[in-house]
């Protein structure tokens, strides 16, 4: 009962000085808003990529000549499948398209180079020259729908109508976003690749284990060749988003260190009505401990309603918003990419990161300065 | 019989052995009888409302002796300190230190919020006092809307809410009118017929010719005159 009296009085102090603690409320939530939106979309981009890898080739062959992506000979499959330990391999078409009009890239894959998940498509796969079936994205931006004509520049800059006979629905948009599937000899002509030629070639080891002992042998058998394992992409893709977050963390930090000081200003002194009100109560009988459970109750109050405004900001900005702020610095090129939607992940552990990192300094800075307050003899108190 | 209050030998320095050491309180001994009004009265900077706020326990002396009832308050700790105030004591101060923008029914209510007492008995207890002093209808108005007179009479409430034993008001007067003032002492003769004693720092000849005040000790620079307030 006594810690319920305690709280209610707190809450309606809080009532009482409403503009200030508006305004710290809003700024507070504002720095915790940034700060999550940084963490939940950089946790997003990296769930994103793992869902995408995760249906991706194992190992993935590229040729390099000169240190330059080249195309690969569809010849080299069979000497890959030769190796020991390789259980199949598949030589992948595809490129990337830059479309001008709607200044975005898109991916065109080839149908027969094990396209995403079947059980994602609305509509169904091409099976025909002439056909394709286009992400969410590429919809959305071309304004097509199945049944409409798709039309792309090609190789020799003329332009090609495809038939739309389908469009993915992905649970992960990342995956099937900005792609194009349509049937090999369609893909060949259009980018003008010579017949004995593929983009990539994938590779499917019997032991997952393995897959470096193979990419290893892969290698000396092709010296040309440059293996790329799944794990490798999303080691890259982690570090790359841990990069560009680390770098808007320290463009952001500006901000955290102007909340630092607002809290620090907040610890070293309070006003003289509060110190005269903390006074009055001691003088009336309320203990040090009880002053003290006030404060808390006002800094958790505070604090916790930043902390959820911030978050559900941040949430509602990187989510529903497309993370409109941050995108350009931690997507990067991916930004020409058709717009999509991220999958809504959020690491609890994260959230419980955010939450200690930002409700305990607050607290501890409400509560500290009204100690020094609340341990002064009521009559210095009160004369603030 | 006991008394009530006994102060020996009280001395308060403020900023000691510092250039601008001031003594405030120097070897004051008085006692107070239960049930006994007292004013202690004298010039501003005399010292009344240092040693009223020491009898309070609100400061502590630098040395001597404040015992009240049984307790020698002067060696209790913070907390056995706040303890004997919120029990023992009800305060009306001279600034009325009520805290703004609360209504009156919460600001008489404050010394209860920590005590287990439940909402619907303090209420209760409020709204009685309330109508004692003639506020009941004002409960709800925020007390820096209210005259001088009424902020005191929330001020009164409020002392009286935790059914104190000893009253102490810091020149209560200070801040009314002369018919005020005469409401205000006609309000403590109610609260000393109810068996309260209490102490009043004034330099108000209307106070301390008041037929309500049973003894009057006079100060001045932090002494009693005449020696004893016995």
């Amino acid at each position: 009962m006594r810690h319920l009296k305690i709280l209610e009085y707190a809450l309606s102090s809080l009532v009482r000085r409403r503009y200030k603690n508006l305004a710290i409320l809003l700024v507070y939530a504002f720095t915790i808003a940034v700060l999550s939106s940084v963490l939940f979309l950089t946790h997003a981009l990296k769930t994103e990529a793992s869902l995408l890898l995760a249906e991706a080739p194992e190992l993935i062959v590229q040729k390099v000549i000169g240190g330059r992506h080249d195309l690969v000979p569809v010849a080299y499959g069979e000497k890959i499948a030769a190796i020991p330990g390789v259980a199949a391999v598949l030589p992948r078409f595809w490129g990337y398209y830059y479309d001008a009009l709607t200044k975005a890239n898109y991916t065109l894959l080839a149908v027969e180079s094990d396209p995403p998940d079947l059980a994602m498509v609305q509509g169904r796969l091409p099976d025909g020259p002439g056909e394709c079936a286009i992400g969410a994205g590429v919809s959305q931006s071309r304004n097509v729908e199945t049944g409409d004509d798709l039309i792309l520049v090609d190789s020799e800059n003329l332009g090609i109508s495809l038939e739309v006979v389908g469009v993915f629905r992905a649970e992960s948009r990342l995956l099937t976003n900005d792609l194009v599937v349509l049937g090999q000899s369609d893909l060949t002509a259009f980018f003008g690749y010579p017949a004995d030629l593929a983009t990539d070639i994938s590779v499917t080891v019997r032991n997952p284990r393995e897959v470096n002992t193979i990419a290893e042998k892969i290698k000396r058998v092709l010296p040309h060749s440059r293996p790329i394992s799944r794990s490798e992409i999303l080691r890259t893709y982690a570090g790359v988003f841990n990069w560009r977050s680390g770098m808007m963390l320290s463009v952001f930090s500006a901000a955290l260190i102007a909340f630092c000081i607002l809290a620090w200003d907040k610890a070293t002194g309070i006003s003289a009505e509060e110190k005269r009100e903390i006074g009055i109560l001691k003088a009336i009988g309320w203990e040090t401990s009880d002053i003290l459970e006030l404060k808390f109750w006002e800094g958790i109050a505070v604090s916790l309603t930043s902390l959820l405004l911030g978050l559900l900001a941040a949430y509602v900005h990187v989510f529903f918003l497309g993370a409109t702020v941050l995108t350009p610095v931690i997507k990067g090129w991916s930004v020409i990419f058709p717009t999509f939607r991220l999958l809504p992940v959020v690491d609890f552990y994260q959230v419980l990161v955010i939450g200690f990192l930002t409700v305990t300094p607050y607290v501890a800075s409400t509560v500290v300065p009204s100690w020094k307050a609340a341990i002064t003899d009521p009559e210095t108190a009160m004369r603030g | 019989m006991k008394p009530l209050i006994r102060t020996e030998n009280v001395c308060k320095i403020y900023n000691s052995r510092r250039p601008d050491e001031f003594r405030a309180l120097d070897d004051i001994t008085l006692s107070v009888d239960r049930g006994e009004v007292v004013v202690l009265k004298g010039p501003s900077g005399s010292g009344k409302t240092t040693l009223l706020s020491l009898i309070g326990c609100m400061g502590r002396p630098t040395s001597g002796r404040i015992v009240v009832g049984e307790k020698d308050v002067a060696k209790l700790s913070e907390r056995f300190l706040t303890r004997v105030r919120q029990q023992t004591f009800g305060f009306i101060f001279q600034q009325f230190n009520l805290v703004r923008d609360v209504t009156v029914l919460e600001n008489i209510l404050l010394p209860l919020y920590p005590l287990p007492t439940g909402f619907a008995e303090m209420e209760e207890r409020g709204r009685a006092l309330l109508a004692m002093l003639g506020m009941e209808k004002k409960e709800q108005m925020k007390v820096n809307k209210l005259s001088g007179g009424e902020q005191q009479r929330v001020a009164i409430a409020r002392a009286l809410i935790n059914d104190p034993e000893i009253v102490i008001a810091d020149e209560p007067t200070a801040h009314l009118d002369s018919k005020l003032s005469a409401d205000l002492l006609g309000i403590l003769e109610d609260i000393s017929r109810m068996g309260k004693t209490i102490l009043i720092a004034t330099h108000d000849p209307l106070v301390f010719n008041h037929p309500l005040i049973h003894r009057t000790i006079s100060m001045r620079d932090g002494c009693i005159e005449g020696g004893s307030g016995q």
